[in-house]
């Protein structure tokens, strides 16, 4: 189902130590691409935030516990919460344009606030990881969420894959409905 | 495991006293629910009324607490609540038997276990040491001769309470007088269609948790029997695709326990307009045939025959246990027809308060532990695109669970003694011939429009807080 990369060669890829980072021009690139991603995401530019997206994307957001130091095991769960392709991405997009989506209705707004972005090259495009602050006030309410975003991409720029990692095994949200 | 409950009771008796006055308005909104058929909106998310749920509500019930297949080995655990604030360690022993303990230091109290899950050999307390195994016996006290000279352990294992496990699905009371089948009463014969059905028994996937602004009384009104809303909140997935059958509800049973359970089994007599008859129950047939062998064997013809009919299953238990099983379209999967249909999925939730206007919501996507691994994914993708956090039906049931809660806690309520109907089915004769049992605490609704079982779940609620 999952196209390669799969999950845990990214994870094990991330905890490497020698990781290669791309020049700084690309890593100036990959910045404002980021930059102008969120920003489409920010004003509801859907249709356009989809043409950054490679045809074989997908979207994983991963799950977490909270775990003692003293077992081995990573507090990140790798079974996915969120999984979509583009197809289904698309139709949750079209969702939030509804009228009907009444948890999105009026429209929240939200901010993305990203940071220590960091980009290495990997297999034969980048991946780039990020630190995010979601803010989203859904009417009178405030939610707020962080997370590691791990951005596969192309040479072209093009988005692969994303994963979340998120930093908390609660999330302090009433829904994930918004891409993160 | 029984104890001495008595300065409980007595607790429960100054609680009595102490909320007299709100005790005294609940029990006029349960003789208007119980005359008129209507509910006052004040008390939902009233914060005195959630510091009577907290004393005399969930310490008497009897709650879900975690999946057999969440800790399958020896030292497994996972730390769940019971209420807003009684944190319990579910552990699998040595000898394999899973047991739920609370979550606290016998020495200090201390809450022993901060993690969510994991595996432990010891359960060792940071704060001076005292050591318990598995099975909660206390093996290891610092110091132990030089400080206490002779210490009887055996008085400081750790607390264990009631628990059972119910065909791998963990249930713990801290209080109840009832056996968990009492508790249950006649819907056990219906749930069982459900958590029997299948010799090698579910497993659940990892829990996805949030914290979300409702009272849990919400979340808990609409899993006990709202098939009214189908066609309205969720005309957003319904008018993308694939969840088609939804409009079709009226069609079917609604199971309501006057101990506040449901069980709903829609799609009788083949009007499910979606899928031909022979694909009943819930595409099984068509994605594996196992579920309907293992079925066969394990139910017993009547329970065999309910299911059959069934092309969904949800319902819940009293009091935040509610579970679904349906079936979905996913558009990105090219399968060929009968698969192209739709993909049967799973889950449960349990809806625990924290506070009168927040609510821990855990969801667990569930299968068969023996399908077949691809069934299994396309299952789990199912359920995660219209369930879980970032699907598309269920956060629209959400949004409306927070408007409700904010509504109720309008001070016009209490000026208004604003009431909304539950007299949805009521003209609907209940059946007093039907597959399974329906002698003392059921009623066989021979459609899914009813709010008979809502009614029975308030009236649940109100008579721990009251009696």
């Amino acid at each position: 189902m999952m196209n390669n990369p799969d999950i845990s060669k990214i994870l094990e890829f991330i905890q490497q130590k020698n990781k290669e980072q791309v020049d700084i021009e690309t890593y100036i690139r990959i910045s404002l691409r980021i930059f102008e991603e969120s920003k489409l995401l920010e004003d509801r530019e859907y249709d356009k935030w989809i043409e950054l997206l490679d045809s074989s994307f997908e979207y994983i957001v991963l799950n977490r516990e909270l775990k003692d130091k003293r077992e081995n095991h990573s507090s990140i769960i790798t079974t996915p919460i969120i999984y979509d392709g583009i197809e289904t991405i698309k139709i949750k997009l079209t969702r939030l344009k509804m009228y009907e989506a009444w948890s999105d209705n009026p429209p929240s707004k939200v901010k993305y606030f990203i940071t220590n972005i960091l980009a290495y090259k990997f297999l034969s495009g980048i991946l780039v990881r990020s630190s995010v602050q979601l803010i989203k006030y859904r009417t009178t309410d405030t939610n707020m969420i962080t997370y590691d975003r791990v951005d596969i991409l192309n040479n072209q720029l093009k988005l692969q894959k994303r994963v979340i990692i998120p930093d908390t095994s609660v999330f302090n949200i009433q829904d994930l409905t918004y891409i993160l | 495991m029984r104890i001495d409950t008595s300065y409980y009771n007595e607790l429960i008796e100054k609680i009595n006293e102490k909320y007299s006055n709100e005790i005294e308005k609940l029990r006029e909104v349960r003789d208007t629910l119980r005359s008129e058929g209507k509910l006052e909106m004040w008390w939902i998310a009233d914060h005195e009324v959630f510091e009577i749920e907290k004393f005399k509500l969930w310490p008497r019930t009897w709650v879900f607490l975690a999946h057999e297949s969440e800790i399958p080995n020896p030292g497994d655990y996972v730390i769940r609540s019971i209420g807003p604030s009684d944190s319990v360690i579910v552990i699998r022993d040595e000898e394999y038997n899973i047991r739920v303990f609370l979550n606290l230091c016998t020495h200090r109290g201390l809450q022993l276990v901060k993690t969510d899950k994991g595996n432990l050999r010891f359960i060792t307390c940071p704060y001076h040491g005292w050591t318990f195994r598995r099975n909660g016996k206390l093996v290891g006290v610092p110091l132990e001769e030089i400080g206490y000279g002779k210490l009887n352990k055996e008085e400081y294992n750790l607390i264990e309470i009631e628990s059972k496990n119910y065909y791998g699905f963990i249930f713990a009371t801290l209080a109840s007088k009832e056996s968990l089948e009492d508790y249950l009463g006649e819907i056990r014969w219906y749930f069982d269609i459900l958590v029997r059905r299948n010799s090698n028994g579910y497993q659940f996937y990892p829990v996805e948790r949030r914290l979300i602004k409702f009272n849990w009384k919400l979340g808990a009104d609409s899993f006990v029997h709202d098939v009214y809303h189908f066609v309205i909140t969720h005309r957003s997935a319904t008018n993308l695709y694939s969840f088609e059958y939804v409009k079709n509800i009226i069609s079917g049973y609604q199971i309501a326990s006057k101990k506040g359970h449901n069980m709903r089994f829609l799609g009788k007599d083949g009007r499910g307009k979606d899928i031909p008859i022979d694909f009943y129950p819930i595409l099984y047939p068509v994605w594996n045939m196992k579920v309907i062998e293992e079925a066969k064997n394990n139910l017993n013809k009547h329970q065999f025959e309910l299911f059959s009919l069934a092309y969904h299953i949800s319902g819940f238990i009293f009091p935040n246990l509610g579970f679904f099983n349906g079936y979905r379209k996913l558009p990105d999967i090219n399968v060929e027809y009968p698969k192209s249909l739709g993909i049967p999925h799973i889950s449960f939730r349990v809806i625990r308060p924290v506070s009168p206007d927040t609510t821990e919501y855990l969801n667990w996507f569930v299968v068969e532990k023996d399908a077949p691994e691809e069934f299994k994914e396309l299952s789990h993708r199912t359920f995660m695109n219209g369930f879980g956090a970032g699907g598309v039906v269920e956060t629209d049931d959400i949004e409306h669970w927070i408007n409700i809660t904010k509504g109720s806690q309008s001070v016009a309520n209490y000026i208004f003694r604003i009431k909304f109907p539950y007299k949805l089915g009521e003209h609907l004769m209940s059946l007093k011939d039907f597959l399974g049992p329906h002698n003392e605490d059921l009623e066989i609704i021979p459609s899914g429009l009813t709010e008979k079982s809502a009614r029975f779940m308030w009236l649940k609620v109100l008579d721990y807080l009251i009696d």
